[in-house]
């Protein structure tokens, strides 16, 4: 099917994930915000993202709005972004397990922030060996809510199938924009009992200016793939600005000549993250809460209110 | 690659005995199998044998089969009230096979096709009989839509078929139609649908399976949108499936001959 006739008659359409008590992310047939024969647009989730431990070394544009004080402590930081902020859903990076022993503590504070908060919630590990297990021991403890987990990749496929199957939640695949590879973990969680309504992919994310494009023109083969009957490409996708905007000069530096930093610092991230919506993103993760308000206001615009 | 399934068919004998003992059972299974292997549409047909009651042995067949499955159907027979019993009562989307250039089939099944809104196999000869070179060949699918255009049937609907021959007889012919195929994608924008009876190719032959897959690779680089196939040849799916990522047709995974049984 070429691209033209795909935006106007589509029957393969996202699958469609269930997220929280009542939301639903994916089910989308066609690119973003093109909605014909007024068909509602399926607006995408604004989520903020949390630590599970105390957010070091944090931008000076984010001190001057969330606060060290808050961002200090996940529970209160997380009950701002729900109550204050406006966040459509949480993520909460389990940044404690890059040291050791922090397994027990890490799990604490996941199920504390999901006592004090009703939106729904993804946990995802930091990149250690203690990741997989602290991951499906939160499933176990929340399991049946509908929580996202991850990342899943190629070498945890087993052990995350299982606990999607044992504990009722959804999973979010990690794939190096390596659209191959998303498929493949797709299909071996699949074979492993997974339904493809619990799944989402995550291409992994660049900040604009640092990689975007190619994370872009991904996001479009997986939703055209999708969209042209991959069933294990059909999935939501997620992307997450805040993870790599905030380590930037743009976000960072103080610079006369490039404005204000507390509102360009945001604004990079706003545009990064309007950027990986229009490239199909159904959540976006960011940090700051301009960014979460700018958004919003940018996808009711676009989806025609 | 769009596959029809060719089992249900009463030149088989297994397919003859059940239609003799309107064994339906046995005409479902074979249905849901040919899906479960792989067929997006199934083709249904009586067979030589049937001369007595066809149209009401067709009806049957294609009820039976909508019972126990919604992919398309193809209804396959050379009379066209026999097709048409087979169309008022199919459920599912139809296609009807095959028409040609041949004046009254032609119009008899135009006009079934609309009435039904079924899509349309028009075999790639007229009254004088089937062209040999490629340039004749397009020119005929050239025609083939120019004419169901007048009578209001879109190119959408059509599934020109360049007719294949065997190898062990026309061996020459072989890449004609091959060639046939690429100029085809050439006359219209989106270039129309084309079809073969894969069969075809080894009917006489010794060693069936290998020459019926090797052309259906040749064939989908020229661009062949469908066949009618055995789907319970596995080797023969895998090689289409495997042949889809080597053209890009679909995102290449490294499990991709999962989801295949060793034998059916």
């Amino acid at each position: 099917m070429n691209n033209l006739e795909l935006l106007k008659e589509n029957n393969f359409p996202v699958a469609e994930v269930k997220f929280g008590k009542d939301k639903a992310i994916g089910g989308e047939k066609y690119f973003p915000f093109l909605n014909y024969d007024n068909e509602k647009c399926t607006k995408p989730l604004v989520a903020m993202e949390v630590f599970d431990r105390r957010y070091d070394n944090m931008p000076q544009a984010l001190k001057s709005s969330i606060g060290e004080d808050t961002a200090s402590d996940p529970v209160k930081w997380a009950e701002a972004c729900e109550k204050e902020y406006g966040a459509d859903a949480m993520l909460i990076r389990l940044l404690s397990l890059l040291e050791e022993g922090e397994e027990d503590k890490s799990l604490e504070t996941v199920k504390r922030i999901k006592e004090a908060v009703n939106i729904p919630l993804i946990i995802w590990g930091a990149g250690s060996r203690k990741d997989t297990e602290v991951l499906t021991r939160a499933a176990q403890l929340l399991g049946g809510n509908n929580i996202l987990i991850g990342p899943v990749n190629q070498n945890n496929v087993k052990l995350m199938a299982e606990s999607s199957v044992n504990n009722d939640h959804g999973l979010i695949i990690e794939t190096p924009l390596d659209i191959n590879i998303a498929k493949q973990i797709a299909l071996s969680l699949n074979n492993s009992g997974v339904d493809l309504n619990k799944m989402v992919i995550y291409p992994t994310s660049g900040s604009i200016g640092y990689g975007f494009e190619y994370a872009y023109s991904i996001s479009e083969r997986i939703r055209l793939a999708g969209f042209s009957g991959d069933k294990y490409l059909s999935l939501p996708l997620i992307s997450m600005p805040g993870e790599v905007v905030w380590g930037l000069r743009e976000t960072n530096e103080e610079n006369p000549d490039w404005g204000d930093i507390n509102k360009r610092a945001y604004i990079w991230e706003a545009v990064t993250a309007l950027s990986y919506i229009l490239s199909g993103s159904d959540i976006v993760v960011v940090r700051h809460p301009e960014t979460v308000k700018v958004l919003k206001k940018k996808i009711d615009e676009l989806s025609g209110g | 690659m769009f596959l029809i399934g060719e089992r249900i068919n009463g030149m088989f004998t297994s397919v003859a005995e059940a239609i003799k003992n309107k064994d339906e059972k046995f005409i479902q299974d074979l249905a849901v199998k040919q899906t479960e292997c792989g067929a997006h549409c199934l083709d249904i047909a009586l067979g030589p044998a049937i001369k007595k009651d066809a149209d009401k042995i067709m009806a049957w067949m294609v009820e039976k089969v909508c019972e126990v499955t919604s992919v398309p159907l193809s209804i396959d027979n050379p009379h066209a009230g026999i097709i048409e019993a087979g169309l008022s009562v199919c459920k599912n989307p139809a296609i009807i096979n095959s028409a040609s250039l041949e004046e009254e089939r032609f119009n008899g099944l135009t006009e079934l096709a609309l009435k039904y809104s079924a899509s349309l196999i028009v075999l790639a000869m007229n009254e004088e009989g089937v062209p040999q070179a490629v340039e004749d060949k397009s020119a005929m699918g050239l025609e083939i839509i120019a004419r169901c255009a007048e009578k209001g049937l879109d190119t959408d609907k059509i599934y020109i078929d360049p007719i294949l021959l065997p190898v062990s007889a026309a061996q020459d012919q072989i890449k004609v139609t091959l060639d046939t195929l690429k100029e085809l994608q050439l006359i219209s924008d989106p270039a129309p649908k084309t079809i073969v009876g894969l069969s075809n190719i080894s009917q006489q032959a010794k060693n069936r399976k290998i020459i019926n897959r090797t052309f259906l690779t040749m064939a989908m680089y020229a661009g062949l949108s469908a066949a009618i196939v055995d789907p319970l040849d596995t080797d023969l799916m895998k090689t289409v499936k495997t042949a889809e990522l080597l053209l890009n047709n679909e995102v290449y995974y490294q499990d991709f001959l999962s989801g295949f049984k060793e034998k059916v």
